[in-house]
């Protein structure tokens, strides 16, 4: 799997080396992500089950997560370098953090008055793990981009872009806020959640307007190939598999708004710095 | 250009270094589920649900290899029902355990779909290998509960005193139809549309009898019908849990003990007491619970008896207003025209009968057989209408504090008495006239006690709970009483000094070794269902500290030791009863006489035959309806036959009755050893119209005796209550002799 990363990050390097480069820009970005969407491997409705064996036989059913789609205006930092060959055509690539927190979804046999009497009986906490379990997720990831800028005698300049962004899962880990004291059962739920893929690959579209050295944009990143490490068992029935090597998610897909700023810009040609 | 490229994926290598796989603890799923196919396993359901890090098992399953055909999922539930296990005690089982049952399903089948009605019923499963059961029936038990105080009282008064007499019984679960067509037990679904065991009331009436092959849905008169004993259960009340074996998943289970009898195996003696005193009436049933006897009669009353067999009362709560006497009628009208009267309970007493009335407005009346009023007690009683002195005080003492209610407790009506419950759990006494009694702080906390206190329990019961605290005070003293949680009660005077103990469930192996020795001697075959242990400083009549121990066995066996393991008293109704060598004496010197019922008291009772009084220590009752009592040593004592024919009287005794009292016949006739008469054998003989005439040895009368109710007032407390017997006799004399007349 590493192998075929390797080669798709290659041959997006190499529009670096076939092009006649001309300028250099180095800058800063920050992007928000309104919506990001995750959806789910499906399971027939007594598939995916967790039959507990506690006083009130809770029952955990995963009749298919729901689709989940969450939202984040936080300001996630990138570092990137572009490279504009001629007046149109450019090339970008980045590093980036983003962190994010979303819920995987089940139903639960238990009444949810009995179990928030259980558990919460002050109403004090915000989040029970009564029908979900919190997923809190950290990555740092990488992109490479090709774009085209319209109208070259414009000052304020429309341009696409579309490129290849590599996410790395530095932090997968169930939200904070359920009581300890489930910790077994959450545990239990959280330790089959646990198959997203450490590197996982997704390609992006997007367009945007530039004015001189700033520029918005408003791109859709939508992943690649498989980001579950089963997902080759997706097929597969063997009941030795239900529980340990279950693939769960199917796809991710966002949509983001950056906003991007050239701090330092090079004229290769030249060498000289033009700021 | 190159440069950028080697960064690149210096990057993406460090990224991916970065990632941590989070640490899992060793418990699995595999651990924690309730599936079980035909492979076989292990199921343990946990009863820790508000803290699952706990891992406390409540059931564990052990299933073997091909006992399933299929994946089995299995729901455990413990039904638990106040109502219920107070109906239950009333006479039937005390209950030792929640009701434990199974709910299965197939895993291939799923079950959270409201609407797949042939789910809505009992699923029976057969398994083709038994599996063993273990049942932990303490593991999730409340000790306190605010939300539920019937939870934790069920646990302190039923649950925790289980003990080696109690059993495991199962009780039926019908299959599909198999009580008739659409009488079945229904499965409960909640708001998920999820199973949440069987309806409740079915299983009410399941386990009450009230629903049974027999009898329809809720047809039935209460009765053990469905009930059965469980064969080769491992019962172990030290670490509280049962192990048995499973065929099948129709049952109910739970710990009991039947306190049931039929009829016929109420004691002799109150069956003769109840014959004579209520001859219209029938024995239904009884309940026996190692203290005393209940003994429900044909007309919905019940009667009480001792474990002697010695009368206490007579309850009938089902009476209705019209049944108040007339006077009782007239003095309700006049006093409270506009108020319901609620219940009516008659109680018969030895010589006395008292109505209990309940008004509406929380006012009971009591009045006696003729209706005259002879106290009330009123709950609610507006604290503006108490005493000034009570008020006065109230504000001196308790200025910061609020009624929350007062009681006015008149049922003596010569000394009637206020109690001021205050928001501190505190109650306040005070007489008719407002003036202080006591009060009792009935809710202290462990830190309220005296430390001489404390430093007694961390040193002899440090491993114990409080579970109530008390401390009274009164103008001349005070003193605390500490209840733990394991059935100890303990009392203290203001000095903190202990005065008193008792423990009502202490284990066998704490007896004195004399008393063990003497049980394993004499009763080695016997099964001890409960011990309780006594010890009060104060003087217990003339004889110093009263301490002991009293001992119940499951066959209704109750022996009483002193410390020294000496026995004091005895209560039994078979041979098997008698320790070894008076089983001997008996067996050689009364060969063919049956014993109904048997006491020992080692400070004696007395018998009464005219003017002289006999000491006992062994006093028995035969299955002929006659009593034998036997003095010091073993000596004959005197000997009672009832209704005896005249053939069976010395001849010269007959010959005087019918030539002196002729039409009569003789209701008792005794021989016993007269101190009056000088220190000889004479002869008793009570006739039907209550002549009593005294004989000597040979039949040679003496004289006649008009019966004089004896002065008993010097008597002691315990003479009066032994005597209570003899009165008993005479009563049953009086009953007779005006049911003749009619």
């Amino acid at each position: 799997m590493k192998t075929k990363v390797i080669i798709l990050l290659l041959l997006f390097l190499l529009p670096f080396s076939i092009v006649y480069g001309q300028f250099l820009h180095i800058g800063l970005r920050t992007f928000v992500t309104p919506l990001q969407k995750t959806s789910f491997y499906q399971y027939d409705i007594n598939d995916y089950v967790y039959y507990f064996a506690n006083e009130y036989n809770e029952t955990i059913r995963f009749s298919g997560f729901e689709t989940s789609e969450t939202q984040s205006y936080i300001p996630f930092p990138s570092l990137y370098i572009r490279y504009d060959k001629g007046n149109s055509l450019f090339f970008e690539a980045d590093i980036f953090a983003t962190w994010t927190s979303n819920e995987a979804k089940y139903k639960n046999s238990v009444d949810f008055s009995d179990y928030a009497n259980a558990f919460n009986p002050d109403s004090k906490l915000e989040n029970l793990g009564y029908n979900s379990i919190k997923l809190k997720w950290a990555y740092i990831g990488n992109s490479l981009t090709a774009g085209y800028v319209f109208f070259k005698t414009k000052t304020i300049r429309p341009y696409v872009f579309g490129g290849i962004s590599a996410y790395y899962l530095l932090s997968l880990k169930p939200g904070d806020f359920y009581e300890d004291t489930r910790s077994v059962r959450n545990e239990i739920i959280f330790k089959n959640l646990n198959t997203f893929r450490t590197v996982t690959l997704y390609y992006k579209g997007g367009l945007g307007i530039k004015y001189h050295g700033l520029s918005l944009g408003v791109y859709l990143e939508k992943n690649l190939l498989a980001i579950d490490k089963n997902a080759d068992n997706s097929d597969d029935d063997a009941p030795d598999e239900i529980y340990n090597s279950r693939p769960n998610y199917k796809s991710i897909s966002s949509i983001n708004i950056s906003l991007s700023l050239n701090l330092l810009s090079f004229n290769l040609l030249k060498n000289q710095s033009l700021k | 250009m190159k440069h950028l490229t080697y960064i690149f994926f210096f990057v993406l290598l460090f990224f991916q270094s970065c990632y941590k796989e989070p640490v899992f603890t060793d418990f699995q799923y595999e651990t924690y589920n309730r599936i079980v196919g035909p492979e076989g396993g292990t199921i343990n359901f946990y009863g820790n649900y508000e803290n699952d890090t706990k891992n406390t098992i409540l059931v564990s399953m052990n299933v073997p290899a091909g006992a399933l055909d299929s994946m089995l999922v299995f729901n455990m539930y413990q039904y638990e029902d106040y109502e219920l296990v107070l109906q239950m005690t009333d006479g039937f089982a005390k209950i030792g355990s929640k009701f434990m049952y199974f709910v299965p399903f197939y895993e291939s089948e799923g079950y959270n779909e409201r609407g797949q009605l042939d789910l809505s019923y009992h699923l029976s499963i057969n398994f083709n290998e038994p599996i063993s059961v273990t049942y932990h029936f303490l593991a999730d038990a409340k000790e306190l509960s605010v939300e539920n105080w019937q939870e934790a009282e069920l646990y302190h008064d039923n649950y925790k005193l289980t003990n080696q007499s109690y059993q495991l019984f199962r009780i039926k679960i019908p299959k599909l139809d198999e009580w008739g067509e659409y009488n079945n037990i229904f499965v409960n679904w909640n708001r998920q549309g999820y199973p949440d065991g069987y309806d409740r009331t079915d299983l009410s009436y399941i386990v009450s009898g009230l629903w049974s092959q027999l009898n329809d849905y809720g047809t039935g008169t209460q009765n053990l019908e469905n009930w059965e004993l469980v064969d080769n259960f491992e019962l172990n009340t030290t670490d509280n849990y049962v192990t048995f074996n499973i065929y099948s998943t129709d049952y109910i289970y739970v710990l009991a003990q039947i306190i049931y009898l039929e009829p016929a195996e109420v004691p002799l003696k109150i069956q003769s007491s109840i014959e004579k005193k209520y001859p219209l009436l029938k024995i239904l049933r009884a309940a026996f619970d190692g203290e005393s006897y209940q003994v429900y009669l044909s007309d919905n009353s019940y009667a009480s008896y001792t474990k002697n067999g010695d009368f206490i009362k007579l309850i009938n709560d089902r009476l209705s207003y019209s049944d108040l006497p007339a006077l009782a009628l007239d003095y309700i009208n006049a006093n409270y025209p506009n108020t319901q009267v609620k219940k009516v309970i008659l109680t018969e007493s030895e010589n006395s009968k008292k109505y209990e009335t309940l008004l509406s407005s929380g006012i009971k009346l009591f009045f006696d057989e003729s209706g005259y009023l002879t106290g009330s007690f009123q709950y609610g009683f507006d604290p503006s209408d108490l005493p000034t002195e009570a008020l006065n005080y109230l504000s001196q003492n308790h200025i910061s504090e609020v009624i929350t209610n007062v009681t006015f407790n008149n049922e003596e009506l010569y000394n009637p008495q206020y109690i001021v419950y205050l928001s501190s759990d505190a109650k306040v006494y005070f007489d008719a006239g407002g003036f202080w009694n006591k009060t009792l702080y009935y809710r202290i906390k462990k830190d309220q006690l005296p430390e001489k206190i404390l430093s007694y329990f961390s040193e002899n019961y440090p491993n114990t709970a409080f579970s109530g605290i008390n401390h009274t005070i009164w103008p001349n003293g005070s003193s605390y009483a500490v209840s733990l949680v394991d059935s100890k009660w303990f009392q203290f005077d203001e000095n903190s000094d202990l005065i008193g103990r008792e423990f009502l469930a202490i284990d066998e192996k704490d007896l004195p070794p004399a008393i063990s020795t003497y049980i394993s001697t004499n009763f080695s075959t016997k099964h001890i269902s409960k011990i309780s242990f006594h010890s009060y400083a104060y003087s217990s009549e003339l004889n110093g500290p009263d301490e002991g121990y009293d001992i119940y066995f499951d066959d209704l066996l109750t022996l009483a030791f002193n410390p020294a393991g000496e026995l004091q008293e005895l209560y039994g109704n078979n041979k098997s009863h008698l320790p070894n060598n008076f089983r001997t004496f008996m067996a050689s010197n009364y060969p063919n006489d049956t014993i109904a019922f048997c006491s020992f008291r080692i400070d004696g009772s007395f018998a009464y035959f005219g003017y002289d009084q006999v000491l006992v220590r062994w006093e028995m009752l035969f299955s002929d309806g006659g009593y034998l009592g036997l003095g010091e040593n073993n000596l004959f004592a005197y000997r009672t036959i009832y209704d005896p024919s005249l053939s069976d009287l010395l001849s010269p005794i007959a010959s005087y009755i019918q030539n002196n009292y002729p039409g009569l016949t003789v209701y008792e006739s005794s021989k016993y050893f007269s101190a009056y008469y000088g220190n000889q054998i004479a002869y008793f003989v009570v006739l039907s119209d209550y002549t009593s005439l005294v004989f000597n040895e040979s039949g040679g009368f003496i004289e006649e005796i008009i019966y004089k109710k004896k002065n008993t007032s010097k008597k002691s407390i315990r003479q009066q209550k032994i005597s209570k017997k003899r009165l008993e006799i005479i009563n049953m004399l009086k009953e007779n002799s005006s049911e003749n007349k009619y």
